[in-house]
This record gives C-alpha cells, structure tokens and sequence, in this order.
C-alpha cells in the first residue's frame, strides 16, 4: 500500500519549457525536482535567489509585485492618457510558471465595458500607473475567453484552492507576481497567510507596527508567510476540463490516495464532486475508498454516470467497493451491481450480505490460493502473472480440492525456501482462522495475538471464503471518533 | 431519479412514492428543524414571554407575517447550500471579496458573542430557580459545554437537546388548561387589533422579529444543509423540512404567548423575573411550574450555548480559510480553537463578573444584530439571483418580491429596533 506512482506519473514530471526566456528555464528548474516536498515550499529567499543567480547579463535583483497592489493603480496609454483601472489579468493554464497573457481594463463609469491588452503591451508596471505600449483606440473589447485561460480575480482570488505540497485546501488572499527582465509578469505564489490578509485589508505596515512591538518573532514578519510556489497549487475550477489541464500540470498523480482523500474531504461539496471527476481514472478508484463513507456516496457518480461509477468500483478491491455500495440507497446499488462485470459483481453481492461489523463484512475474496503440492518456484511463477491485480501479496493459502483452507504461507517461508520444495512442506502447520460472523473485535485480537498480517476466513466446512488485512482491522477498531462523530 | 427535474423555487417538486417519502424524510430531516429550535433560546423564551405579560394577545396578529419572512428567508439559505455546496460565508467571501467580508463578520462575531452572553444569562436564571447560585452553574455548563464539542460528541448530543425540545409542548397543554377565551385569541392572530403607536409596543413587536430572524441562523442552516450532502435531487425533503421547522417555531411562539396571556396578563402581573414567567406554567403543574420553566430554559439556553459559538466559528474560518473542525489537532486550527474558546470563556465570565455593564453589553450585541441582518439578508438576495451561482434555481419574480419586500420591512424594524435601544429590555 505505499504511495504508488499512478498512470500520471508520465507528464506530471514536467521538463523546462522550451523556447523561453532564460529567466522560465531557471524558474521551471524548481519543477524537476520529483515529489513535492510536504510542507516545504520554495521560499520568496530561494525563488529570488534563483533568478538573481540566473542568466549572466541578468544583475539586477527581482522585482515582485502583488495582484492587490496591482489592481489598485491605473492604467494608462502609450501617449500617457488614463484608461481606467486594472480589473483583472488572465494566465493561459497548462504552463509551469504562467505568463500573464491579457490585462483587463475598466474604464470610467463603465459596467458592462472591459478593454483587453495583451501581456506583451504592457511597457511597465512601474509604480504608481501601468503603461501601455499602445494607444486606447488598439483596445478591443473583451470576449469571453478560451477555456485554457483562466481570470485570475474572477477564477482564484478569494476563491479555495488545493496546496499539494501541504495537502491541505487553502483560501487565496492575494496572488504574488514576478517581473521578468522583459517585462512580463509571471504568477510566483499564491498567498494565503495572515498578511496577505491585513495587505487586502489596508493594514499591512499597521499590524506589521504592531506585531514588531509585542512579538518580534511572529511568523507574519517574514516577508514570505503564506506564499505557496504556483507549481503546488491546484484551483478549484467549476469546469472539469480545465480542471483536467490544471491536474497535469501539477503533481497531483503522485500525491498519496488517503491525502488526496483528505482534501476532497476538505473541499466543499460542490467543488469535491468536480475535482473528483476530473481525476484520472486510476487515481479516483484508489482515492475512493479512503474518503469518508458518507461522502463516498456523494462523489461517486451513480446517477450521472453509473458506467463510470461500476467501472469505479470494479477497479477497487470487492471490500472497499462493498463498502461504497453499503452506503448507497439499495436501488442505486442495486443498478450499479448489474453494470459490473458478473465476476466482480458476484464478489461484492457476496460480501454485502453480511452484517458490516464481522468477520463476514470487514473481509475481501481478493486473496491467492496454491494447491500443496505446487513448487515454491511455480508458486512464484503464478504469484508474477496475477500480483498486479491483487491488493494483498503477504499472505497465501493452500487449499484442497474443496476450497478447504490446510495451511498458510507467508511471504517469508516463500522466499527462504528452495525452488523445487512442494508448499506442504513449508506452509505453517498451524491454520489460525476466523468465522464470518466471528465480531470485529475478535478478529482484531486473533491478529494481535497471532501477529499476523491477515487472517483467513473460512466457513463451517472449513472452505476458504475471505481474508481480512491488518489494515482493515484498524480502520475498525481506531477510535474513529473524530472524524465520524462530526458528521453523524 | 425521476425528480431530477425538480424545481427548487417556492414550490416543492414532485415527489418519489410515499413510502419512500417518509423514509426519506426521516433521513434527511434535521437542519431546519434544529435551527428552528435553536430559534427558540433563552431571548426567544423571554422575549415571547414578556410579550404574552404585557399585551395578552394584541401581537398574535404579527405571527402570521413573521413565519412567511422565516420562510422565505431560511427557503433561500437551504437552497443556496443545496445547489451550490458551499456554506454563506464562502458565498459571500467569494462574490463579495475580502473587504466586505471581514467587517461583516466583525460585526456577526460582535453580535453572536452578545447572543451566547444571553444564553449564558439564561443557565444562571433558570438554574436559580432549582436554587444553583450561577458561579456555580455558569463555571460548570461552560466547561461542559466546551468539552462537549471539542470532545466531539457534540452531534450525538444534539439529538439529546433536540429530544428535550418535546419540552416546548408543556406550553399548548398550559394555554389549554388556563381556559382563553379562544375566540378573540384567534381574532387576534388573523386581524391585527388594537395596534397602538407607542413606544412598548413597537419595541416589542421589534424585538418578536428579532429574536425570530437572527443572521447567524442563515450561515447555521445553509452550512447543514451543505455538510449533510443535501443535492438537488433531495432538496424536496429539506424544503419540507424547513418549512415544518419554521411553523414549529412560531406555533411555539404562540402558544407561549397565549399562556402568559392567559395567566399573567389576565392577573395583571408583570414579569421582573425568571420565578414570573415561570407562572405561566402553573394551570398545568401548579407548584412544580417553576421547575419545569427552569428545565425548559436550561435546555433552551444550553442548546443554543452550544450551537452559537461552534456555527460562529465555523462560519469565521470558512470566510478566511483558516482550518475548522474539532477533527482537527489544536496545533492545526488555532484559529477555531482559539475564537470558539473566547467565546465560551468570555461570554460565561461576563455574566459572573459583579457589576458588569450586562445589559449594555447586550444591547452593543443588539445594535450589531440590527447592523448584520439587513446585511446579510442583502447578500443572501443577491447570490440567489446570481444565474452564475444557482443556475435554474434562481428566485421567482413572486418570490423574489415577497423576499424584497420582508427584507426591507426587517431592515426599517431593525433601524427601529436600534433607535430604540430595545436591547435594554431583554437583559432584564
């Protein structure tokens, strides 16, 4: 169960962009490096230390800027005449570091007009006023855009968005921007900390006063609190397809199913159901056991899409997808099991029959069986061809010709012993078992006292019908009380 | 689903089979039926009370009016959370900005800490009465409480309160014992009669408004509505349930009034105590009337000591992305740790603190009430109008003027309740 690179893994590792500026090579730099570092961001420091170390010519040091300041200042033509005030700016979404490629503009007393200029128009975004290299009358109104461009005010300032680095969902206070040598702006951070707070507010140098004063050490004076690195943030878009285009830039494939679980859990219900659907479909079938039972029902899409939703949880182990299926109305589930394929839907109708907390409703049939007179070497040879499509490889067991259980061999025995040894000869002698109506708790202790990975489940006849995994066990038996007692 | 077509404006969709109905009823039911007793608090008691003691039944009449704004307005927060799956604050921080958002919820925090020194001043008055002093009482319901929900037991104990709520129905079988005369009392609730101009009168039918429409109900009710997963295709059952909620509510009301009328008013005793109101209870439990009063009180003011500080909080941290939730480490939501805590501290010290300007306090909490609701209902106006947001399930044309024309009739009692400092009659 480790955190296994899933089918994104092959562009989720994005090179350098080619045919930019010397200034986005070093900066795509960053996005070599693998998995991203939990809880470690690229500082404001190392960002400017980059780019201040960076193409030879380059010696001054990096100019940022922030989108509140920004939007404040007002914008004015080539001939130095004032158009209005910058309303918004738009990032074009599959690059690494994006360039701002149009800006927005209000003019006076206009409600419905926005003027457009390209990013390249701009001549500075100096201080006081942002000059344009062309003249008011080259505007043109603005269109709707394509969906690869996204409005930064209107599609993240304000808005949650998902910090993958930390796993965790954050709320945009203000985004912080990097002036190229060229004069481009280049999306840097996100900025979700305290000051970007006080900074909308009006009251950046006043609480920074303040904070001096009584707490010198406060995280709020360092310049970088709650920047996060754009490289590790995912937005939250309504719209899938340009969610999509945002989940291939980032390295979301490789985050850890249960953190990814964590965040849809963090998300708000209309958000969660879109970042969901617009997973990978490898990635979706691992994320959706770990989330919370009742939000399981609410992401799969059993009335949108129920072919997706059997694909779904036809791809998860028949335990976990037993468990989604217990949650939903009889009817849905019902619906769902008949678009599966008859051998994974006969696997789940089993397991729903018994009561969820026994042996019979914690176990999964996703289990390795050999015959006793196999060789250690084929018992190898069948473990290759089938261990892709199982979710257990620890514990195996060895049956008769009535399915009844006569021993257990782990992993251990399997790789001590010589090629040619039949499997009789090494499985353990003794057959610790349960009962499918034996209680969760029972279960917990057998494992606890026999050390055990799993147990085997076998029923009156001693025919072998489930296993239960260690890591089920806990799932049951941790007090789970803070995350289920909060939503009842 | 066959209701997938259902349309959430006004009226409710069509439905699946009736047995199903029930079934889904039951399942879904809850946000509207605890806010609405949640509604009914220690300053809903008094204030409901004081009423029925001091113009029988001369106010009935603005019940009628006061559940459709109920109604319309909590519909409103309901359907936002289901179709939107966001929470109020996140609506308005997201369509609104940051600026705006931060002072409303200054003012939201100012006004949700007075109402929990309210409910707060209802455990002390209500314990009095089974003879606790309140630095006894007060100490121990605080910590209680805040274990409670940090603990994360809370919900199971929601449906302890919520349970305890059949206490409400003493006040139909009071009314019914003391013998009205039922004839005008019913007059009274269709035909507004005798409406005077004077300044009680005014203050009072203010201050049922007040205490009926709260702004921190809507956050409350929409962030349940989100958090139980509510979509559209259910939101038939929590129009029901809302709307049920907000009738439970002032049916409440009303017969709490008629009782007090009944008893107090017709005896012409005033209440200066929680003891007073306490005899409205007498033609059905004579001398235990007191008891069963303070049981009511305690469980009113307790439910809502809880609910008020934890939706508060919640509702800050949405606004502001800061971590929520008692899942939560303390090192990781410092923020909602820390405000929920203040709250509960401060607002159980202030009642023990001797000499403590109490009732101005309450008042400030009254005047940010006043500030806060227009507000809020403002806002709430203008998302569910936002196509962008709600899609389909905008506001009707009828709708929408029922919802105006309520706002502003609760904007102008609102500014009438500020003049006049009505706050000051409710800490009594």
């Amino acid at each position: 169960m480790g955190s296994a690179p899933t089918a994104t893994e092959g562009h989720a590792r994005d090179g350098p962009p080619t045919g930019q500026g010397g200034l986005l090579r070093f900066l795509a730099r960053r996005s070599e490096s693998d998995c991203p570092p939990r809880r470690s961001r690229p500082t404001l420091s190392e960002m400017a230390t980059e780019t201040a170390t960076g193409p030879p010519a380059g010696t001054k040091a990096p100019t940022f800027v922030y989108f509140s300041d920004l939007l404040a200042r007002p914008v004015v033509d080539a001939d130095g005449a004032p158009i209005g005030r910058l309303w918004d700016l738009s990032i074009r979404l599959p690059e690494a570091y994006p360039t701002v490629t149009q800006i927005l503009i209000r003019p006076p007393g206009q409600v419905d007009l926005l003027l457009v200029a390209e990013g390249t128009q701009v001549r500075s975004w100096a201080e006081r006023r942002i000059a344009l290299a062309v003249r008011v009358r080259e505007l043109r109104p603005s269109r709707r855009t394509d969906k690869t461009e996204i409005l930064l005010r209107e599609a993240l300032l304000d808005k949650q968005v998902v910090d993958v680095s930390g796993a965790k969902v954050e709320r945009v206070n203000d985004l912080h921007f990097l002036i190229a040598r060229e004069g481009q702006l280049i999306l840097a951070h996100i900025d979700v900390g305290l000051r970007g707070l006080a900074r909308r507010l009006g009251w950046e140098r006043g609480v920074e006063t303040v904070l001096r004063a009584v707490h010198p050490r406060a995280r709020y004076l360092s310049k970088d609190d709650g920047l996060i690195g754009w490289k590790y943030v995912l937005p939250t878009l309504g719209d899938p397809a340009g969610l999509r285009l945002a989940f291939s830039q980032k390295s979301i494939g490789r985050m850890h199913p249960a953190d990814l679980a964590e965040i849809l859990e963090d998300l708000p219900a209309g958000s969660r159901r879109a970042v969901f659907d617009a997973l990978e479909f490898q990635t979706a079938a691992r994320v959706l056991p770990e989330v919370d039972p009742t939000i399981q029902q609410d992401l799969l899409p059993a009335e949108s899409d129920p072919e997706r939703a059997a694909d779904l949880l036809e791809k998860m182990p028949p335990d976990a997808a037993a468990d989604v299926l217990g949650e939903l109305a009889e009817e849905d589930a019902q619906d769902l099991i008949e678009r599966m394929q008859p051998e994974d839907a006969k696997a789940v109708t089993e397991l729903l029959e018994h009561e969820e907390d026994t042996a019979g409703g914690l176990m999964t049939t996703d289990l390795i069986t050999f015959r006793g007179d196999m060789t250690i070497g084929d018992a190898f040879k069948k473990l290759r061809e089938i261990a892709p499509d199982v979710e257990f490889l620890y514990q195996f067991y060895v049956v008769d010709e009535r399915r009844r259980l006569v021993g257990i061999v782990n992993m251990r025995r399997l790789f001590l012993g010589a090629e040619t040894v039949p499997l009789k000869d090494v499985m353990a002698p003794w057959t610790i078992r349960v009962h499918p109506e034996d209680s969760t708790s029972y279960v917990a202790e057998v494992i606890e006292k026999y050390n055990q990975a799993a147990v085997p489940v076998t029923d009156a006849e001693g025919v072998l019908v489930g296993m239960i995994t260690v890591d089920d066990v806990l799932t049951e038996i941790l007090p789970e009380a803070w995350k289920k007692k909060l939503r009842l | 689903m066959e209701e997938k077509a259902a349309t959430l404006t006004g009226r409710h969709p069509a439905r699946p089979g009736r047995w199903r109905q029930v079934v889904l009823f039951l399942g879904v039911i809850g946000p509207g039926i605890i806010t609405a007793n949640v509604d009914n608090d220690a300053g809903g008691i008094t204030t409901y009370s004081l009423a029925g003691a001091q113009f029988g039944t001369r106010l009935l009449w603005t019940l009628i009016p006061i559940t459709i704004a109920l109604v319309v307005v909590q519909e409103m927060a309901a359907r936002m959370g289901a179709v939107t799956g966001k929470g109020l604050a996140d609506l308005i921080r997201e369509n609104f900005g940051v600026k705006l958002t931060f002072y409303l919820m200054l003012a939201l925090l100012a006004s949700n800490y007075g109402n929990t020194v309210s409910e707060f001043a209802g455990v002390a008055a209500s314990m009095e009465l089974f003879g606790v002093p309140k630095w006894i009482s007060v100490p121990f319901v605080a910590v209680a409480i805040w274990l409670l929900v940090v603990r994360g037991t809370y919900r199971l104990v929601e449906r302890v309160f919520l349970v305890a709520c059949v206490f409400y129905f003493v006040y139909p079988v009071s009314a019914f014992l003391a013998h009205p005369h039922w004839a005008s009392v019913l007059r009274d609730t269709v035909v507004p009669a005798r409406v005077s101009f004077d300044s009680g009168y005014v203050a009072m039918l203010v201050g049922l408004v007040g205490t009926t429409i709260a702004p921190w109900m809507q956050f409350y009710l929409q962030s349940s509505v989100v958090e139980k997963g509510i979509r559209r295709d259910r939101y038939w059952v929590t129009w029901w349930d809302v709307v049920v909620g907000c009738i439970v509510t002032d049916v409440v009301a009303f017969f709490i009034i008629v009782a007090c009328a009944a008893t107090l008013y017709a005896h012409g005793v005033a209440i200066e105590s929680a003891a007073d109101a306490a005899r409205s209870l007498e033609p059905l439990a004579g001398k235990y009337a007191s008891q069963l009063f303070a049981f009511g009180l305690l469980n009113a003011s307790m439910f809502s000591a809880a609910i008020l500080p934890l939706s508060t909080v919640y509702y800050v941290c949405e606004a502001f992305g800061w971590e929520a939730g008692v899942d939560k480490k303390f090192g990781e939501a410092r923020a909602f740790y820390g405000i929920y805590t203040a709250m509960i501290v401060l607002g159980s010290a202030v009642v023990l603190w001797p000499g403590f300007p109490l009732i101005r306090v309450m008042f400030l909490s009254q005047v940010a009430n006043g500030i806060a609701l227009p507000l809020v209902l403002v806002f709430m106006l203008l998302l569910v109008n936002r196509e962008e947001l709600m899609g389909d399930q905008v506001n009707g044309r009828a709708f929408n003027a029922v919802a105006w024309v309520a706002t502003v009739v609760m904007i102008l009692l609102t500014l009438l309740l500020v003049a006049n400092g009505f706050g000051l009659k409710l800490g009594a």
